[in-house]
């Protein structure tokens, strides 16, 4: 840090220097600056597991929406918008939320989903709030990684229950039913279950009574290959139970068919349970068993009552296991499921009430003083239902879609394509006229989305699949779609992943591969599918089980099947060198184009059957390739980044569990850069990583409002330099141009400041676009259309101005503009725009004349000036290749706009003259004698100047639409033309120039008519009786551009 | 520093550029709208960062969003140990020392301001402002020589609006006076924060575009906030967050502040939001009339000046 001014020298010992945190000086503050942006979308949303709500003692609702891996959003009205409140906290998945009842900005949030699909993210503990989720700590349970409800006592803030279903991919101690009666700072675990793989299912508290309470722990894992919720199967031992507590939660009884006449038999898998508000004697709880069936005990858990057991009721319990009660009508309950059912009889029976919703519900929350009002969440967002859960409004303001991949296209604005979790396959713009609103996103496919690309070879065309490899050639005008997936020989299986890989050659256009077990490959839009690979997983039939998954209730929805082939990279260097990889550990490499494959997975030395998460071939030879490793399904969260030289002879780590490098979080992504070599980008459960020393070191991302999300892929948009990164729980982001990165090399991070490069830089077409959504729309932001110029600092600039100033070739300063202090990459845009016309006071401002136009392409020169030091760099603009006009167009437009730009300068120093008549007449009357026969003479003069005035201005005020048009008004008509328009104005407009030229030419020769006769006569007798004459002026006040003019004072002055 | 870099320029193309074109279609909702964009230049909260608003709300998204250049100035001028190793009282004693002392600034009891805001596009406004601690504020907006005004007289706000060719000022809600309140308030609520009836949290430090800053938390009297972060080196302000309750719902307005220059032995922030300071004159000599609402005959609409 520089100092440029006195300090105490106290303040200096204590003074930390922000850059000795990394010896190299690439860290996250530094590479930050570069900024990124989000587009959504909020159109698909994404799996929201947690809905909490209150009535505030002011009146006010307070809502809290907790995604399944995008945080926690807060409404306070209604939901119409919604804040971001977790985005600085180091995990993204909400599995609870909890309001305090005693004080409503009290919240508590338990991280970790635990509607445990597949692809469900991992959370760090549960964490408390008192200042309404502006601020955060994390009260403990560090090693809960989910937990799926938080109960405060009713009457004592400082008794807590957490319900901790615990690891989901392995055993673990911390899961259960743990309680603090010191608002968090200490947990004891009161119910535990027999085994470590059993935690806390579900929980209902007594909010009357809140010594009483149920809760059910539940056995259960997820392995790569298999689910189990219960035991193994039907019939095997399960750690799950119901059990209910009157003290409070020290001491638990189980629930039993032995001690509990009418509820079910052993084993169960997953239950949920809920006392009813309204009367506690009531308790519903949903159980899994072989016989799955919704229960009713009406005398407080002691016998039960088999009701509900409909398909709805019984559909996959590890997802849906939340009962909601009626707070006021213990015959009213709600099951969110693959649609939300509802009972008005106590549970008797259920009926969809989904609507037109998403589905896949997981929570809700109903509206205690009034009933009919319901917020629901579910995996395609949020919804609010004002008949009690009939029909249902969409939530189009929460952009926390999931994707899985992401590709680009090389369109101007390009487009990005992706799938999602449950949400289909989408395009949409990078950029558009108005923003990235929800209505710029296409869907163009089903199901569960995953990877999905434009058809290089035929732009009307593009590729998207569905789970398990069901991959579809999509027409995306008329969105026909034909199923293109292989199909397998006589007598054969083929094994497609849940997330099965596509890849497109960067060799040849149009050539596309798929794996199952075996790569295959077309050469013709998928008609036909070469088979280019044998077998190239470990075929390990105990992995093959997959129509035994689910444990109790038997789940095989693609979602488990294994030993399968996850990842695919034909090098861009030589297009017969294919990487592949499996889910279960092997990478496989091909040099000849498919005929013979080498496995090289064992010289790695990672444990065996990790998942080969992701290869990216090298941009700069064919013998290398960057590789992630993922371990987290086998409870392991280290991120594993590994390189090999040599196709795979030999692997150098570049983070692993022995050594993560700061980085966080199991990895899903590495792509190397493709201009500058050893700079790679790294993505992993929870953010984004950069390394410029290839994977010496590496700096995480947190640039502009980017929160530690899921990072599923990464892409390159090559014409752009800009990095796409699709997150799984708040969408799409961009780091628009990379150069700047590119251009810190060690020496350059050691200069006080530095330009920095950037792409070619264009005079993007200014065009508007969108349209009033209201306030509960989401709206991607766009690109810049401005020159971005881009430099480094140091060291934070705090003291004296940072001066940054643009020139033309003349040397001439077109503008200052502020400068960008932070430690780094700093972007400063600058808008082109040069000054705006001088434009004569009049009862309304002048719209068009606001601006100025912007500059002609061509060379620029960027000066900072910092402290004593200058700085200088040259910027190329050229125009936006889309724009339908050249250079001497832009320049003809140009001199059109300043010749009227000009004219309003001599219109204003035409007024300013008129005003010096007025006001010098009316100072000269002042002086004279009230019977002075100058003074008429004086005021008629001023008159005479007045009724010129009005020629030029509109002076009818009073705050209507007075329509009065002058020629200032036909001026910025004008203007308005020619400014908008950037191409060669038109001869409509030319002549018009010449028309408004000439009526200016008119009123000015009438005050040169008066200036001779009226005015030299009024001077003459002035000066006859010794006063000063009335002086004029050359040219307007500078300070007309702002203000200064006493006659536009507002009324009070006067 | 995109994100801030960008708020303002989102500002120009969401405000000022936009009226400027909107203007020319003479679109009553639109021109309407344009008197408003001197108001909430630093106002972005409300809506993620950089994402457009659609035309129509670029302006009404703002409107009781009002930015006063001072008012942030007024901010930079207030526990338990922190992990970090401070308190909230260390921090402000750091802060206060670091602008120049606490006794020189109590010392200062009126301020006069002339800026320039960034309108975007090379538009540049002129605004001016007079301040009387504690409860005297009026502030200037002038652009092609039409002047806005507001003020704050300790018990009624009122404003000017002539853009659309009104002179005579309009009586605003108590809401709406809350920032030309706090504005009044030049020194800034950390200086004397008990006496004034705020409570001020550390709330430890945060990463502001790249640098660890400390967090403080002032909570005034009538339960609006602003976090304001400090430099870990400095101790001077570079950001700051208002949090305030406005017609029953929270509006938040984020600023960064920096470039300091000293004036008569104490540093301000010249560079504030999108707005730069010319001058700045402390313990000027101001007539305390022009805060009162003035006493005007309306002047009709479509009347002739």
């Amino acid at each position: 840090m520089k100092l440029t001014k006195p300090l105490s020298v106290a303040l200096l010992l204590i003074s930390l220097p922000a850059a000795a945190q990394n010896p190299v000086g690439f860290d996250q503050a530094v590479i930050s600056g570069l900024g990124i942006r989000n587009i959504g979308s909020a159109t698909m949303s994404g799996r929201i597991s947690a809905v909490a709500a209150a009535h505030q003692k002011n009146g006010k609702t307070v809502l809290y929406v907790g995604a399944a891996s995008g945080g926690i959003w807060k409404s306070t009205d209604g939901g119409t918008t919604f804040r971001p409140k977790f985005d600085k906290q180091p995990v993204q998945s909400i599995g609870a939320i909890s309001i305090d009842p005693n004080a409503t900005d009290t919240v508590w949030v338990g991280t970790g989903e635990a509607w445990t699909r597949n692809s469900v993210s991992i959370g760090d503990g549960i964490y408390r709030s008192t200042d309404g989720g502006e601020t955060w700590t994390n009260m403990g349970l560090p090693q809960s990684e989910r937990i799926v409800k938080v109960v405060v006592r009713p009457g004592n803030s400082d008794v807590v229950l957490a319900c901790v279903t615990g690891k989901l991919w392995s055993d673990s101690a911390e899961r259960g039913v743990y309680r603090s009666i010191d608002a968090g700072k200490s947990w004891v675990q009161v119910l535990k279950g027999g085994n470590g793989s059993t935690g806390c299912g579900s929980m209902s508290v007594d909010p009357k009574n809140p010594d009483t309470m149920f809760a059910s722990l539940w056995d259960f894992r997820r392995k790569g290959w298999t689910f189990r919720s219960g035991g193994e199967n039907a019939d095997a031992a399960s750690g799950s139970g119901l059990y209910r507590s009157d003290d409070g939660g020290s001491h638990w009884t189980e629930i039993t068919p032995a001690d509990n006449k009418g509820f079910p038999d052993k084993p169960y898998g997953r239950i949920a349970v809920a006392v009813a508000p309204s009367n506690a004697q009531i308790v519903y709880a949903f159980v899994e068993s072989s016989k799955s069936a919704l229960y009713r005990s009406d005398d407080g858990g002691n016998s039960w009552d088999r009701r509900d057991d409909s398909q709805r009721m019984v559909w996959r319990p590890f997802y849906f296991a939340n009962l909601i009660v009626d707070p006021g009508n213990p015959d009213r309950v709600f099951k969110p499921d693959l649609t939300l059912i509802q009972s008005l009889d106590g549970g008797k029976t259920f009926a969809d009430v989904g609507g037109g919703a998403h589905g896949d519900f997981h929570d809700l929350w109903i509206d205690p003083s009034a009933p009919s009002q319901i917020i629901a969440g579910d995996d395609g967002g949020l919804w609010f239902s004002k008949d009690g859960g009939n029909r249902w409004w969409r939530g189009n303001n929460l952009p926390v879609s999931q994707f899985y991949h992401v590709s680009v296209d090389n369109d101007d604005p390009y487009h990005v394509y992706g799938g999602l979790q449950d949400n289909s396959s989408w395009v949409g713009d990078s950029s558009y006229p108005g923003g990235v609103t929800n209505s710029r996103w296409e869907n163009m496919y089903g199901g569960d989305g995953f990877w999905m690309f434009a058809d290089p070879a035929d732009p009307d065309y593009l590729y998207a699949e569905a789970q398990g490899g069901n991959i579809g050639r999509v027409n995306r005008k008329t969105h026909l779609a034909r199923d293109i997936q292989p199909r397998a020989n006589y007598g054969e299986k083929l094994r497609w992943n849940w997330n099965t890989p596509i890849h497109l050659s960067a060799n040849e256009k149009g050539t596309l591969y798929i794996g199952a077990q075996f790569l295959f490959r077309s050469r013709d839009h998928g008609q036909t599918w070469d088979r280019i690979s044998p077998d190239l997983t470990s075929n390990d039939p105990k992995k093959q089980l997959q129509e035994q998954s689910g444990g109790i209730t038997v789940d095989n929805s693609a979602a488990e099947m294994h030993t399968t082939i996850y990842s695919i990279s034909e090098s861009p260097r030589d297009g017969k060198v294919v990487w592949v990889g499996t889910d279960d550990g092997n990478v496989q490499v091909t040099r000849d184009g498919g005929k013979s494959w080498k496995n090289v997975t064992a010289n790695a030395g990672v444990p065996a059957n990790s998942w080969v998460s992701y290869i990216d071939a090298s941009h700069f030879d064919a013998g290398t390739a960057y590789v992630t490793f993922d371990r987290h399904t086998f409870g392991d969260m280290s991120p594993m980044v590994y390189k090999t030289s040599n196709y795979g002879a030999s692997w150098q780590p570049l983070t692993a569990a022995a050594q993560n490098k700061g980085m966080r979080g199991y990895a899903h992504v590495v792509r190397e850069d493709p201009v500058k070599r050893g700079l790679l980008y790294a993505g992993t459960e929870l953010g984004l990583w950069i390394s410029n020393d290839d994977g010496a070191h590496w700096a995480q991302f947190k640039g502009g409002d980017f929160p530690a999300v899921a990072v599923r892929d990464l892409a390159i948009q090559t014409r752009q330099h800009d990095l796409v990164l699709a997150t799984h729980g708040r969408g799409i982001w961009i780091i628009d141009d990379l150069t700047p990165l590119r251009a810190l090399t060690p020496t350059l991070l050691q200069q006080e400041a530095a330009f920095l490069p950037t792409r070619a830089q264009q005079q993007r077409i200014n065009a508007g676009g969108g349209w009033p959504e209201g306030d509960a729309s989401y709206a991607g932001e766009n690109a810049s259309d401005d020159v971005v110029i881009t430099y480094y600092q140091k060291a934070r600039h705090l003291f004296g101005k940072l001066k940054l100033e643009v020139l033309d070739a003349q040397g001439k300063l077109i503008e200052a503009l502020p400068a960008s202090k932070r430690r780094g990459i700093n972007r400063v845009e600058w808008s082109m725009g040069v000054k705006p016309p001088l434009v004569p006071p009049a009862a309304q401002l002048a719209g068009s004349a606001t601006r100025g136009p912007r500059v002609v392409p061509g060379t620029y020169t960027v000066r900072m000036t910092k402290g004593s030091q200058s700085y200088e760099t040259k910027i190329d603009v050229g125009l936006d290749p889309r724009a339908p006009f050249t250079v001497a167009d832009r320049q003809a437009q140009f001199d059109a706009t300043m010749k009227v730009h000009a004219m309003f300068g001599q219109m204003s120093d035409l007024v300013a003259r008129i005003q010096a008549v007025r006001q010098g007449a009316a100072a000269a009357a002042e002086k004279l004698p009230a019977n002075d026969p100058l003074r008429p003479q004086l005021a008629g003069l001023s008159d005479k100047a007045d009724s010129i005035r009005k020629k030029i201005v509109a002076t009818k005020e009073g705050g209507a639409i007075t329509g009065e048009e002058r020629l200032r008004e036909h001026m910025d008509g004008l203007y308005g033309g020619l400014v908008s328009y950037e191409g060669r104005p038109a001869a409509t407009l030319i002549d018009y120039t010449g028309a408004l030229k000439r009526e200016l030419d008119d009123i000015a020769r009438d005050f040169e008519a008066l200036r001779e006769k009226d005015l030299a006569a009024a001077n003459i007798a002035l000066k006859a009786k010794g006063q000063e004459e009335i002086v004029l002026p050359e040219h307007a006040p500078v300070a007309w551009r702002f203000s200064g003019n006493p006659d536009t004072r507002p009324a009070e002055r006067d | 520093m995109l994100i801030r870099v960008g708020e303002r320029f989102l500002n120009k193309r969401n405000t000022a550029l936009a009226a400027a074109y909107s203007v020319v279609d003479a679109s009553l909702g639109i021109t309407s709208n344009l008197s408003l964009l001197w108001r909430g230049r630093a106002s972005v909260a409300l809506r993620r960062p950089g994402v457009p608003l659609p035309p129509s709300q670029r302006f009404q998204g703002n409107t009781a969003m009002r930015h006063h250049l001072p008012c942030l100035l007024a901010l930079l001028a207030s526990g338990s140990l922190h992990a970090a190793g401070f308190s909230a009282d260390q921090l402000i004693a750091k802060n206060l020392e670091a602008r120049g002392g606490a006794d020189k600034l109590r010392a200062v009891t009126s301020q006069h301001v002339l800026a320039k805001q960034r309108l975007g596009g090379g538009l540049e406004a002129k605004t001016e402002s007079w301040a009387i601690a504690p409860g005297h504020w009026r502030d200037e907006f002038s652009l092609q020589g039409l002047t806005a005004v507001e003020a704050w007289d300790g018990a009624q706000a009122w404003a000017i609006n002539p853009f659309e060719g009104r002179r005579d000022p309009q009586k605003l809600s108590a809401d709406d006076a809350k920032d030309m309140i706090e504005s009044a308030d030049f020194t800034g609520p950390l200086l004397d924060y008990q006496a004034k009836g705020s409570k001020v949290e550390y709330l430890g430090t945060e990463d502001i575009d790249g640098t660890d800053a400390h967090k403080l938390r002032v909570t005034f009297k009538n339960g609006d906030s602003a976090v304001v972060y400090l430099d870990p080196d400095q101790f001077l302000e570079i950001r700051i967050v208002h949090h305030r309750m406005i017609r029953g719902q929270e509006r938040v307005i984020s600023t960064d502040v920096g470039e300091y220059e000293k004036v008569d032995g104490l540093y301000f922030p010249f560079e504030v939001g999108n707005s730069h300071i010319d001058t700045m004159t402390l313990n000027p000599s101001i007539d305390d009339r022009q805060f009162a609402y003035p006493v005007t005959a309306a002047v009709a609409p479509g009347a002739k000046k």
